[in-house]
């Protein structure tokens, strides 16, 4: 469950963020999330829930976009999706390097004044 | 009436003689803006591990984060090697928990420096806490230096601590689908530690199942098979320890 952290954290940001430019409230927050990047997407929107609590961002809405695990060989150079998440190409075995699949972004909010 | 606030939005003064003035009023049409932000979710952690890797790299300490199940074998795993390696190289520990000194204290029998972080709840080791327990330690140069995070599989792999390498430790009595199970901590470490090697002749375990279920999610990591307890397989391991340590 380490989820609550993150996600207390996102509040953090966005707060200093929201007060930086002067706004009022916070309405929207787009996060980035790896399908690998050893969070739950469900867990996230729950820890969202209490995160928000008596913050400027209590009634904004949580958008969150999955980046697919993507993987690039290094010797026939196909980049290919891995949703169990492997380093070896799916067409000829060999190693590869990760290209995406493991952010943790805050993208972008939204805030009113 | 006022949806935010439930003020009265007309141009009306109050028994006080006041305004009911708040700041959403004054720009009534004002409209929702976006900003962009792009901004790394554990920006604050990475800051501070970033900090810590430096203050490592000056001190010319060589640190190692071990990530596992609770009950793979850890602490074992540390008293055993500082056993073995402790006259050789000097070695500091720091072990996490969310309660009790039972880690530190096993590890401090051996007479090696450790600091105990007790996390409370919480189900991994930040960045921040590494660098308080830091701290409490002084690091001979040339030495190891061994976190042992809360033992969990999933949580511990978002966080850099500011380690040099990650090491996944996985016993062979947990099974054999480990490594697929949880590919997340395989991705991020550099090492997997297969423990509990002296447990093979009583356990329907295919130890070469595991390793290659490893390899297929990461082919670069680094593979010892070894037994805490009863010293198998440790020489490789300490090899690669002591390779790392080279000037």
């Amino acid at each position: 469950m380490h989820e609550i952290s993150i996600m207390s954290g996102v509040i953090e940001t966005c707060q200093l963020e929201a007060l930086k430019s002067r706004a009022g409230r916070i309405t929207r927050i787009s996060l980035s999330v790896g399908e690998k990047a050893g969070v739950l997407i469900d867990s996230l929107r729950f820890a969202f829930e209490i995160a928000v609590l008596d913050s400027m961002a209590e009634k904004a809405v949580l958008d969150i976009e999955v980046i697919p695990f993507m993987g690039e060989c290094t010797y026939c150079g196909l980049k290919y999706h891995s949703p169990e998440g492997s380093l070896i190409c799916s067409r000829c075995g060999g190693f590869a390097r990760l290209i995406s699949g493991r952010e943790l972004v805050i993208n972008s909010i939204e805030v009113d004044a | 009436m006022c949806q935010d606030c439930g003020c009265l939005e007309t141009d009306v003064t109050m028994i006080d003689g006041e305004k009911p003035l708040h700041d959403h009023h004054k720009n009534p049409l004002s409209q929702p803006r976006e900003i962009s932000l792009k901004k790394n979710i554990l920006h604050k952690n990475d800051e501070i591990a970033r900090h810590n890797r430096e203050h490592l790299n000056r001190e010319d300490v060589f640190c190692l984060n071990l990530i596992s199940a609770p009950g793979s074998g850890k602490t074992a795993l540390l008293e055993r090697l500082i056993r073995d390696l402790g006259q050789e190289i000097p070695i500091s520990v720091i072990e996490g928990d969310l309660q009790t000194q039972m880690d530190a204290e096993r590890i401090r029998s051996t007479g090696v420096k450790a600091v105990q972080i007790n996390t409370g709840s919480a189900c991994h080791l930040d960045a921040e806490m590494i660098h308080k327990a830091l701290h409490q330690l002084e690091l001979p140069r040339k030495s190891l230096l061994f976190i042992e995070n809360v033992g969990n599989m999933v949580c511990p792999t978002a966080f850099d601590l500011g380690e040099h390498k990650k090491i996944a430790v996985i016993s062979c009595a947990e099974g054999e689908d480990k490594p697929a199970k949880y590919p997340d901590l395989i991705l991020v470490s550099d090492v997997l530690l297969i423990n509990k090697t002296d447990l093979l002749p009583y356990l329907d375990y295919d130890l070469a199942k595991t390793k290659a279920a490893a390899l297929k999610i990461k082919p670069q990591i680094k593979i010892f098979t070894v037994s805490a307890t009863k010293g198998f397989g440790l020489t490789a391991f300490y090899d690669w320890l002591k390779s790392n340590l080279q000037p």
